[in-house]
C-alpha cells in the first residue's frame, strides 16, 4: 500500500503552526498515522516554528514571574502526572470487523465505538454518513458509499479534505485508496466512482455544504447534504 | 593558539537547552529549568504577542508552558526535536488548548494502526537538534521574501489572503513563494537537498 495522494505542504505547515481548525486537525494527523513521509515533513515544519519562536523578539516578563512558576512546581513534579497524550479509546482497534482495516489515532478517539454500532444516517441511495463532534466551524464525518457507486456531478461551496480509510474511488484526479487525499477547492467539480468491491470509507471535512450540478443532483440535494 | 583554547573542553561540553531538559527530567535539576525559562520565556511570550495575544494572556501562556515542560521533560526525546521545537510544540499546543479552547488532534506514537516508517530515512541518525540545524540553514539560504511569507503563515496563522493584503502583493505570488519555502525546508530532511 503505497499513498499517492498527499496533503499539501500549506496544510502540513499550518497544522505544524496550529493554524488549522480542529476538524481539519483531525483528518491531517489521522493521514498522518498512515504516512511516514508527511510525518517527516510536520517534523520539519515544527522546527521552523521553534525557530522563528526561538527568534522572536523577545517580551519583558511580569516581576516575579518565575518565581509564581517555581511555587506551582512543588505540585508539579516531572513526570508524576503526564496526562495520556489523547483520551483513552473506548475500544481498541482489534474490535472492529475483520474484513475492515482498523481506524487510526486519533480518529478513533471521536468515534463512540467500533464502525458497525455507529448511528448511521442514510442520506441516498448507497450513501450512509455519521456527523462527528468536533470544535471549531468546519465539520467532520464518516462518508460510507456502496461500491461501484457512481456519485452525481458535484462542486462545491468551499473546500472540503476527503481521506480514504478503507475501499476507494477514482475521479478526474485519479485513484483514492487508503491513506489518500483529496482537496478539493470551489472551483473544483468531480464525479467519483467508487470501486466495485467493497465499500469505501471516507472522512471528509468541509467548510460548506456541497452544491450539486445537473437535473439528478438537483433532485438528490435536498436529501444527499453528504 | 597558546592561551584561550589550551586545555579548554571542547566546545559542545557548554551545556544547552538538550542538556538542560535531560537534567529536569532525570533529576528535576531546577537550575537547568531557571536556564531554561531564561532562554525562553521572553521570547515566547513576544511570540504569543505576535499571535495577537494579550500581554496577560501571553504572560499566562509562558507559565503554563514552562509547567508543562516541568512536567513531561521525561517525554521528551531528543532523537526526534531539538528542545526549542518540542517547546513550541507545548506552547502551541496550550494555545489551542486554553485560547480556542479545541482539542489538538495528533497521532499516539503507540497506536497499532500507526504505520511506521517502510525503511529508516537516510538521515535517521540524525538528533533532532541536527535536524533542526538543517531546517534553520535551509531557512537561511531562503531569499527574503520567501522568509517573510514564511513567517507570517507561522504568526497569527495568517491565510494566504491576509498575508498578500499585507505585503502587499497578489496571491498568486504569496502561494508560489510558499510553495517554493516549504519545498526547501523539506528537502533539509528527505536527506536529498
Ligand atoms: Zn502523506
Amino acid at each position: 500500500m503505497t499513498i499517492q495522494h498527499h496533503l499539501g505542504d500549506d496544510l502540513l505547515a499550518s497544522y505544524a503552526a496550529g493554524g488549522t481548525d480542529e476538524a481539519t486537525g483531525l483528518l491531517v494527523a489521522t493521514h498522518l498515522a498512515l504516512c511516514p513521509a508527511c510525518r517527516t515533513a510536520v517534523a520539519a515544519f515544527e522546527a521552523v516554528g521553534g525557530a522563528i519562536m526561538a527568534g522572536c523578539e523577545p517580551a519583558d516578563l511580569n516581576a516575579g514571574a518565575f518565581a509564581a512558576l517555581e511555587a506551582r512546581l512543588g505540585r508539579a513534579e516531572p513526570g508524576s502526572s503526564v496526562p495520556p497524550a489523547s483520551p483513552a479509546p473506548a475500544f481498541a482497534p482489534a474490535a472492529l470487523s475483520a474484513a475492515a482495516p482498523a481506524i487510526p489515532q486519533p480518529l478513533r478517539s471521536y468515534l463512540v465505538g467500533p464502525l458497525d454500532r455507529l448511528r448511521w444516517q442514510r442520506v441516498g441511495p448507497g450513501v450512509r454518513r455519521v456527523p462527528l463532534r468536533v470544535g471549531g466551524g468546519a465539520t467532520a464525518r464518516l462518508l460510507e458509499l456502496a461500491p461501484g457507486l457512481k456519485l452525481p456531478r458535484h462542486g462545491h461551496t468551499a473546500s472540503e479534505l476527503t481521506l480514504v480509510l478503507s475501499g476507494g474511488y477514482s475521479d478526474e484526479s485519479g485513484r483514492f485508496a487508503r491513506g489518500d487525499v483529496e482537496e478539493a477547492t470551489p472551483e473544483d467539480v468531480h464525479r467519483p466512482i467508487t470501486d466495485p468491491d467493497g465499500p469505501c470509507l471516507c472522512l471528509v471535512v468541509t467548510t460548506g455544504a456541497l452544491r450539486f450540478t445537473g437535473l439528478t443532483a438537483r433532485l438528490l440535494q435536498p436529501f444527499i447534504r453528504l | 593558539m597558546s592561551g584561550a583554547t589550551g586545555g579548554a573542553p571542547a566546545a559542545t561540553a557548554v551545556p544547552g537547552p538538550e542538556d538542560w531538559l535531560r537534567a529536569i527530567a532525570e533529576r528535576e535539576d531546577r537550575a537547568a529549568f531557571a536556564s531554561l525559562f531564561r532562554a525562553f520565556a521572553p521570547r515566547i511570550k513576544g511570540y504569543m504577542m505576535r499571535l495577537g495575544c494579550s500581554a496577560a494572556q501571553a504572560e499566562d501562556l509562558v507559565q503554563e508552558t514552562f509547567v508543562g515542560v516541568w512536567r513531561k521533560a521525561r517525554l521528551y526525546d531528543p532523537a526526534k526535536a531539538a528542545a526549542a521545537t518540542w517547546i513550541f510544540t507545548v506552547a502551541r499546543n496550550l494555545r489551542i488548548d486554553l485560547l480556542r479552547r479545541e482539542r489538538r488532534p495528533e497521532i499516539d506514537p503507540d497506536d497499532p494502526a500507526l504505520v511506521g516508517d517502510a525503511a529508516p530515512l537516510p538521515d535517521a541518525e540524525l538528533s533532532g537538534k541536527q535536524q533542526a540545524a538543517r531546517v534553520r540553514a535551509a531557512l537561511a539560504t531562503l531569499p527574503a521574501e520567501q522568509v517573510s511569507v514564511v513567517e507570517l503563515s507561522f504568526f497569527a496563522g495568517k491565510a494566504h489572503g491576509a498575508i498578500a493584503e499585507e505585503l502587499d502583493i497578489p496571491l498568486g505570488t504569496v502561494k508560489s513563494r510558499l510553495r517554493l519555502a516549504f519545498r526547501r525546508i523539506r528537502s533539509a530532511l528527505d536527506g536529498n537537498s
